[in-house]
């Protein structure tokens, strides 16, 4: 693994960690505006692509499953990192493998693949429409 | 190569790399045979500037690494809003760094071919 590569990994690590900081800090506060900060909404007044997903990550914490689909799906995605992360990492401290890099440049590999990335570009893209449609 | 044709593409090129690395590049360049050119030819750099401007207007959204070929970080980026607005601040600093640093792999690769 080259340096570069090890880096943006640590960087991974990173993000998921302040994740998990993030949605424990909001778990225990009362619903409130998670994106008060957003440098994207702030700039230009609409939803950014994500937004929405700390909200659909709390609702779906608290067992609204269809509230948490309807405030944004990414927040299922997120979730699902999210609990994949420590495990990877715990079966790579227990088997000496590495299967948080492996997973990760194995996504990287698919998600450049036209017959997943257009699909994925496209859900993406109406999804943010939604988000913009719901005024979030 | 002879020197004219690498005192050339370095002139036209040396903008795309980090300071340090284009001595190593010249060295490369003198040493390899005529048929590297064609091969150098068809390597596409992308332009540290034009990364940093993409990075200030649509950092965010992970445009800049999508355009530099860091197309996982791109969708990492995007779908947690710029890494909630923090990694977007941070490349503005790193980005051109890291483009650089992708123009180097390019031509290591077209060099290897």
């Amino acid at each position: 693994m080259t340096e570069g590569r090890a880096r943006t990994y640590t960087w991974a690590y990173v993000l998921i960690a302040f994740s998990f900081i993030w949605t424990a800090w909001n778990f225990g506060q009362p619903v409130g505006d998670t994106a008060s900060f957003c440098l994207f909404k702030n700039a230009t007044g609409v939803a950014c692509p994500s937004c929405g997903t700390t909200r659909a990550l709390l609702l779906l914490l608290h067992g609204h499953l269809e509230a948490a689909l309807m405030m944004n799906p990414i927040g299922f995605l997120a979730a699902s990192a999210m609990l994949m992360f420590p495990i990877l990492y715990l079966i790579g401290l227990i088997t000496k493998s590495r299967p948080v890099e492996t997973t990760l440049s194995l996504l990287e590999k698919w998600v450049r693949r036209p017959y997943l990335a257009i699909p994925l570009i496209i859900l993406v893209l109406s999804n943010w429409v939604w988000s913009i449609h719901k005024g979030l | 190569m002879d020197s004219q044709k690498v005192d050339m593409f370095l002139m036209t090129n040396a903008k795309y790399f980090e300071g340090h690395q284009v001595p190593m590049l010249r060295n490369q360049l003198l040493g390899a045979d005529d048929s590297k050119w064609v091969q150098l030819q068809t390597v596409i750099l992308k332009d540290p500037t034009t990364s940093l401007i993409v990075s200030l207007l649509g950092g965010a959204l992970g445009i800049d690494r999508f355009i530099i070929g860091d197309t996982g970080m791109g969708v990492a980026k995007l779908l947690t809003c710029g890494g909630f607005g923090i990694w977007t601040i941070v490349d503005w600093f790193i980005i051109m760094g890291r483009t650089r640093e992708v123009n180097f792999s390019k031509f290591q690769l077209a060099m290897m071919i």
